[in-house]
């Protein structure tokens, strides 16, 4: 036996023995403050600087949000004309093509081997120093040519210099999507050559002719906020005032009242045929009484009875477009978009300026004098000439700047084959890509976060571009390389005072813009105000225009596309994410699923199901397609937004090269289209060919990331049958009066009678809210792809999402309902609804008494929270969650190098086998308390705005305090229009979703 | 071992008495053969299996699962579900019969208590292996820290720690408490290091009148303490799904349906692990026909209430009108989740009918057949419940189809190994037939309620 005595000595020495053991302190880290901090960083503040997205052509400015010296997040300039404080989704992902992995680490010279070899700025400089001197010495002209992006201000200046320096005015801005057509159109109808400015947001009643313009076309941020400012002012009594006409149910048609899929090439005698029934009701405005004359007679063979078989559309139907078009005044029509562009693009940009001028939109929603940037682009028609020249031989130097047209030229057009005959071809671009691959030599540009530039979308906007961080690999900007080379060309440089570009744009803004508007200031005064603002913007008047007599002008022969008689028509649109394919190697957009199909991680080709069992095709079955110019192999989706005998793919994947997220997917369509130029405006013709389907016999798997009844074909039946609740609610007019007049409605404020177990949360400072108007949500996406970037999500790769293991903490999930109005039409109501479903932070939270271990809770001010370091991993909140919003670890997040610099350092990466979902940024409601309380004041409405609502174009989200009543958020949560998802489980969601507003009559209905 | 050198006879004769007869054939079973070893290192073998894939999984995370939003419970939950149930009927036969006075029960109430303890032992490895952080388990045990943290009481999975935690409790030392006399049996028939061990485990057992009337009443305590178990702790574990808002999970009828799913599980277990038990041990005359008859009636009785629970399910989900829970019952009776749910039928409510027949509820091979079909049924039925029902959940969107991976089949067939393990050591050195009240009832028992059967008189 052991004694008492003894035993308690053993405990005593062995006890905390064994506990020091688990005690021993952990490793420390040496953390050394800054002895000398650099300027503008002050560890733990961000740094904001203005600059502007150069993803597209858009030019929407941007607030680049920057730690410690590097760039996390990007944000819309509030300031800026264009975007207004918003990004679109490839605005929000462009911190990711900032830091994407495959970028070139530095110059690159093709060896004698024609292999890639890495080499020093010095080196690669001197060889094309040397090349280039020797042509200004030889004095030949015309010896230089330079294809890229649209450039203005200060770096079209120098470009043009340099050029011109070099002896030579090839000067080709390039870019994938031109609008030749319309300002071909504007010029044979206004004899003004430049593209017209929209205001949509004063327009009542739109329609639009295969315009996408919530997607790519145009300006998507700033005509999507326009176009919400419309919506917001529509009648209540005849909510429908969208109209979009096209062969596809794009993101944009889902977004419209009614959509008519109509034939590829009838748009111009619907059109026409609406202008036919203006004049014949008599609803013509009396501005064009003295053109009536030649509209007459030019519109006279197209009736809405002699039209209707080509264009599919009733008579009545025409008529009551043409009625309300001219009646719901000032109206609006867009022109043709990409997909759009055949043949008779610019008899259809005609058309539709005609119909905008007899009812009465010139000067109101469609004005000029405005000049736009794009106003500048090169027409396809130039490029083939290039082609031509350069397989003459009488290229030497061949520069390509922010440009790939290997890959999004038609590849029939031979650019490919030309670029052999250039003795050098130089490339600046920053990724890999398939015209790189041909490359003599690259000069990897900086990213536009990482240099200084201008950039004018239009006039009266100049817009700064300032380095937001130092460049994260060894790339140099364009025109640092421009002037150095100057500088080491015998009589060069004497005409380049500057010997770098950062001195130049300071040249320039000083002496052509600050002499122009700020005569006044002195450059001291006027310089930080530029980068405070963002740049220069200022109202521009437009002018006023006179209509000419066109009528011999407008050609309408029937649309001609190559290819066999029982082909399909393609239709080749631009990638609302990839654009032209630029942004195929970023990872958020691969994984952020495309709007319209929820497909991710894949290109495809569109077949509509009719087409599909005619052809005995399923989804997935990889299928050659053929033109007359080539074929592509791409996996079959069936879709039942297009037009039968349409097939469509967007332009985008079927990359190459060392991508790795962007390549082997998908396939690219410019192999099919014909190399021909419209000969009217010289643009591409995108829809030139019809092509045929053959099975290879191989699947491919299409990955969803929302489940489709195609998925459950039994179990979905059974839910349609017995779920007459929507997840995703409308509402109709007729309702609206119901509700306001009292009828029991549930919101989130008092009206709801609690049937709780448990007394209710108290929130004695704040009860954080949102309010999410579907009526506004176009679902673009923008928002998901700021709350990956805000939050740190990590991508999961294909594999995992076909598995389910998307880590998203933000949806946009896409119901179809049945229409209300069964009709024989050819207005079809899209009846989509996009319901963003993020985290609803619910009162009555069913994920919260389930965690065992206490990581989920509710905050005193009414956020759910969920403490990572906390979570064990049960995976029962996610069980209980009714909304399915929370999502797990399934496996340790990745961040390749380097983009593990655009980690936000205010939200934890989580580890493997923890719970994450929304947390309606967290991070910045504390920063937001912190501001006010450094300012010592009391927080105020529009302090504090989640990543996803200050990026929403279409400003749909709002958020806000619902403890405060003088809130927006509290006004707009008591909207009659206001529910919750799934009211009945009394889970009482902190997030209102205000209901759809859709029509309840057939559109001909009175 | 001569009878000089102990105090009392505790070893009779086996050639003149009845119990010197008893003690030897059981007694006899512990001699461990060829069979016995290969059985045993197949064990082991499953075992590390299920092992090395559980490392794969804590080093890889759960990624190497078949789960995914929105299914975060699968094969796991309902293996450990599965094997909680189990135990309840090893409860049932040792403590709630004993309290019923039914003497049948005795034959089998030994390998049943082993079997629960087994079971309990096996499920309360499932709470952790399906951690997502299973290093951090033990924040589910409300300890005292410095963090001031409590555990949330308020949940089912607390619930189940403090249930599981009691049951396995209580069920170890009832196990061991009805063990004490026969451990002194051990310990008179052994010699050496084994007697040593058998010395200290039998607490020092003499067998004299007062021991036997403390033991009587401190057996008859426990039995009284275990049997609300049966109830309470499979109630609790059900109620890991019907306090939750899933359709097809939050229903009222939980607790009862699934404590007599769980007995009529284990019941099946019983017979899956007796019957080739009695026979390779030659216990043919100590667990007769009659025996496995009444497990085979009691398994009838509690399988028609368990189709009952299957029919008052649709029941509700058609007088509820919630479309959402309709939904899920209706996937099950004719949809996607249609063949598993059949399946379970069938094992479930179909083959035990055949039990009516009173010949089939004395056929052996029969019985063994009929419960393998109900163990894999019952597995069958909670997946369904699980997995089927995460998978159908309220918006249509989200719906996703759950398989197990080769992970979780491997875990599945561990644990199966490592319950066998324990019983088979079980099996090979303790008596698996409670000697001490095989010779009770003997003496106290009529000859149609006796262990022996009449003929059986030395």
């Amino acid at each position: 036996m052991i004694k008492r005595r003894d035993f308690l000595k053993v405990m005593g020495v062995s006890g905390p023995a064994a506990l020091l053991e688990a005690c021993a302190p952990p490793q420390t880290e040496q953390l050394i403050p800054y002895l000398v901090s650099p300027d503008n960083i002050v560890p733990g503040v961000p740094a904001y600087y203005t600059t502007q997205c150069r993803e597209c052509p858009a030019g929407c400015g941007m607030l680049a949000k920057t730690r410690e010296g590097r760039v996390i997040k990007a944000e819309g300039n509030p300031n800026h004309p264009v975007g207004q404080g918003h990004l679109c989704i490839r605005g929000q992902a462009s911190v990711q093509s900032l830091y994407n992995p495959d970028r070139f680490r530095g110059p690159l010279l093709r060896d004698e081997g024609g292999q890639l070899r890495t080499t020093d700025w010095e080196q690669a400089e001197e060889l094309l120093t040397s090349r280039l001197g020797q042509i200004k010495a030889s004095g030949s002209e015309q010896r230089v040519a330079w294809m890229g992006r649209l450039l203005t201000g200060s770096m079209e200046q120098l470009t043009r210099q340099w050029l011109q320096s070099l002896g030579s005015e090839r000067l080709l801005f390039y870019e994938t999507f031109d609008y030749e057509p319309l300002r071909r159109a504007t010029q044979i109808a206004f004899d003004r050559s430049e593209l017209p400015s929209y205001h949509l947001q004063d327009a009542r009643f739109l329609i639009s002719f295969g315009a996408d313009f919530l997607e790519t076309w145009r300006s998507n941020v700033e005509l999507m906020g326009d176009f919400q400012r419309m919506r917001k002012a529509r009648s209540t009594e005849r909510p429908d005032n969208f109209v979009h006409i096209s062969q596809r149910l794009s993101l944009t048609a889902s977004n419209a009242d009614w959509w008519i899929p109509i034939t590829p090439g009838a748009e111009v005698q619907l059109a026409l045929a609406i202008i036919h029934s203006i004049l014949e009701q008599g609803l013509a405005v009396p501005e064009v009484d003295s053109d009536r004359g030649w509209i007459e007679s030019l519109v006279e063979p197209y009736s809405p009875e002699a039209t209707q078989n080509a264009t599919g559309v009733e008579v009545s139907s025409v008529q009551e477009l043409a009625r309300r078009f001219s009646q719901d005044s000032p109206s609006l029509a867009l022109g043709g978009g990409v997909s759009s562009t055949g043949e008779q693009a610019v008899s259809l940009e005609l058309a539709v300026l005609l119909l905008n001028a007899v009812a009465g939109n010139l000067g109101k929603t469609l004005t000029f004098g405005i000049p736009s940037a794009l106003d500048q682009l090169a027409t396809y028609q130039e490029v083939l000439d290039l082609i031509q020249d350069m397989n003459q031989e009488k290229i030497e130097v061949l520069f390509l700047h922010e440009a790939n047209p290997v890959f999004t030229l038609p590849q029939s057009c031979g650019f490919a084959e030309a670029l052999e005959k250039v003795p050098l071809v130089v490339s600046f671009s920053r990724l890999p890509d398939e015209t790189t691959a041909r490359a003599d030599l690259i000069l990897p540009d900086h990213h536009f976060l990482e240099s200084w530039g201008d950039f004018s979308p239009r006039a009266g906007v100049v817009s700064i571009q300032q380095p937001a961080m130092q460049p994260v690999f060894d790339s140099k900007a364009t025109g640092d390389v421009l002037l150095s080379t100057a500088q080491n060309i015998d009589g060069m440089a004497s005409e380049f005072e500057h010997s770098n570009y950062f001195d130049w744009l300071h040249a320039y803004w000083d002496s052509e813009i600050r002499t122009q508007v700020a005569a006044e200031q002195s450059w001291e005064e006027f310089w930080p105000d530029i980068l405070r603002q963002g740049g220069h913007f200022q109202e521009v008047e437009p002018v006023t225009v006179a209509l000419r007599n066109f009528s011999t002008q407008i050609r309408l022969q029937p649309e001609g596309l190559e290819g066999p008689e029982d082909g399909h028509a393609l239709l080749v649109y631009p990638s609302a994410a990839f654009f032209d394919g630029r942004n195929a190697n970023n990872s958020w957009l691969q994984e952020i699923p495309d709007p319209v199909t929820q497909l991710v991680w894949d290109g495809w080709v569109e077949v509509h199901p009719e087409s599909g069992r005619e052809m005995g095709l399923q989804e997935g079955d990889v299928v050659t397609v053929t033109s007359p110019y080539g074929s592509v192999t791409l996996p079959v989706h069936l879709f039942a937004g297009l037009k039968v005998g349409v097939v469509a793919m967007s332009l985008g994947q079927g990359r190459s090269g060392e991508l790795r997220y962007a390549s082997g997917r998908g396939d690219n369509p410019m192999r099919l289209l014909s190399p021909q130029a419209e000969p009217e405006s010289g643009s591409l013709l995108w829809r030139s060919v019809r092509v045929t389907l053959a099975k290879t016999g191989e699947r491919h798997q299409l990955v969803s990331l929302q489940a489709r009844p195609q998925d459950h074909p039994r179990d979905t039946l059974i839910a349609r049958e017995v779920q007459d609740t929507p997840f995703a609610e409308q509402i109709f007019p007729s309702q609206l009066s119901d509700s306001a007049s009292g009828e029991e409605h549930d919101t989130a404020s008092s009206h709801h009678e609690p049937i709780d177990f448990y007394p209710p949360h108290e929130h004695p400072d704040h009860q954080w809210g949102m309010a999410i108007d579907l009526d506004s949500c176009t679902g673009c996406n923008a928002c998901v792809a700021a709350c990956y970037a805000e939050n740190n999500v990590p991508i999961v790769g294909k594999e995992k999402c076909a598995q389910g293991r998307e880590m998203s903490w933000l949806r946009i999930e896409r119901h179809l309902h049945d229409p209300p109005v069964t009709q024989e039409s050819a207005l079809v109501q899209p009846q989509v609804t996009s319901v963003p479903a993020l985290c609803q932070h619910c009162h009555n939270a069913p994920c919260e008494p389930v965690c065992p271990v206490f990581a989920t809770y509710h905050n005193p001010e009414g956020l759910n929270a969920q403490v990572y370091a906390r979570c064990v991993g049960t995976r029962y909140c996610s069980n209980n969650c009714p909304y399915k919003v929370r999502r797990f670890n399934w496996s340790a997040s990745e961040f390749p190098e380097p983009l593990e610099l655009q980690l936000n350092p205010d939200v934890t990466v989580r580890t493997s086998g923890v719970m994450e979902k929304c947390t309606f940024c967290v991070q910045r409601i504390q920063a937001g308390k912190n501001r006010a309380g450094r300012e010592e004041r009391q927080l105020v409405d529009g302090d504090i705005t989640p990543a996803c609502a200050q990026t929403c174009p279409a400003e749909a989200i709002l958020f806000g305090d619902l403890a405060d009543p003088d809130s927006r958020l509290s006004q707009r949560v008591a909207d009659p229009r206001g529910y919750h998802l799934l009211e009945g489980l009394n889970t009482r969601p902190a997030i209102t979703y205000l209901k759809k507003l859709v029509p309840e009559k057939p559109f001909d209905e009175e | 071992m001569s009878s000089t050198d102990r105090p009392h006879n505790l070893s009779p004769d086996p050639t003149t008495t009845r119990f010197g007869r008893v003690n030897r054939d059981i007694l006899g079973t512990l001699h461990p053969g060829r069979l016995y070893f290969a059985a045993l290192a197949l064990c082991l073998l499953g075992i590390g299996w299920g092992v090395w894939s559980w490392v794969q999984q804590v080093n890889n995370g759960l990624a190497v699962t078949g789960l995914h939003n929105p299914v975060m419970w699968g094969a796991y939950i309902t293996t450990f579900v599965f094997w909680v149930g189990i135990a309840h009927s090893g409860t049932l036969i040792s403590a709630v019969l004993f309290l019923f006075r039914a003497r049948w029960r005795t034959a089998i109430s030994r390998a049943a208590e082993a079997m629960t303890v087994f079971a309990v032992m096996t499920a309360g490895l499932f709470p952790i292996i399906h951690l997502g952080r299973p290093w951090l388990f033990y924040w589910l045990l409300p300890y005292p820290n410095q963090r001031g943290l409590w555990v949330n009481f308020r949940s089912p999975l607390l619930w189940d720690v403090f249930a599981i935690g009691t049951y396995f409790t209580v069920s170890v030392l009832f196990f061991y408490l009805g063990l004490v006399p026969d451990l002194a049996i051990l310990r008179d028939n052994s010699t050496g290091w084994k007697r040593r061990i058998f010395s200290i485990a039998s607490l020092g057992w003499s067998g004299s009148t007062r021991e036997w009337k403390h033991f009587n009443s401190s057996y008859l305590l426990m039995a009284a303490l275990a049997t609300p178990l049966v109830i309470s702790v499979h109630s609790v574990v059900s109620w890991d799904f019907a306090v939750a808002i899933v359709p097809g999970w939050h229903s009222t009828l939980f607790a009862p349906y699934f404590v007599a799913g769980a007995i009529f599980s284990g019941l099946a277990m019983v017979l899956t692990l007796i019957i080739p038990a009695r026979k390779i041990l030659h216990l043919e005359e100590y667990v007769t026909p009659s025996h496995l008859e009444n497990v085979a009636k009691l398994i009838l009785f509690t399988s028609l209430i368990v189709s009952y629970s299957y029919v008052i399910e649709f029941f509700f989900a058609w007088y509820s009108q919630n479309p959402f829970e309709q939904t899920v019952f209706m996937s099950r009776l004719v949809g996607d989740y249609a063949p598993l749910f059949w399946l379970m039928v069938v094992c479930n409510c179909l083959t035990p009918m055949l039990f009516f027949i009173p010949s089939a509820r004395r056929n052996t091979a029969l019985l063994f057949v009929v419960s393998l079909l109900i163990n894999v049924g019952m597995w069958t039925e909670r997946f369904v419940i699980i997995a089927g029902s995460l998978a159908r959940q309220y918006n249509t969107t989200t719906w996703g189809d759950y398989g197990p991976s080769w992970v979780e089949w491997s875990i599945l067939l561990g644990s199966l190994c490592w319950f066998l393990f324990w019983f088979l050591l079980f099996i090979r050195h303790l008596p698996g037939l409670p000697i001490a009240e095989v010779k009770e009832a003997m003496i106290h028992g009529s000859p149609a309620r006796n262990s022996l059967s009449a003929e059986g008189q030395p």
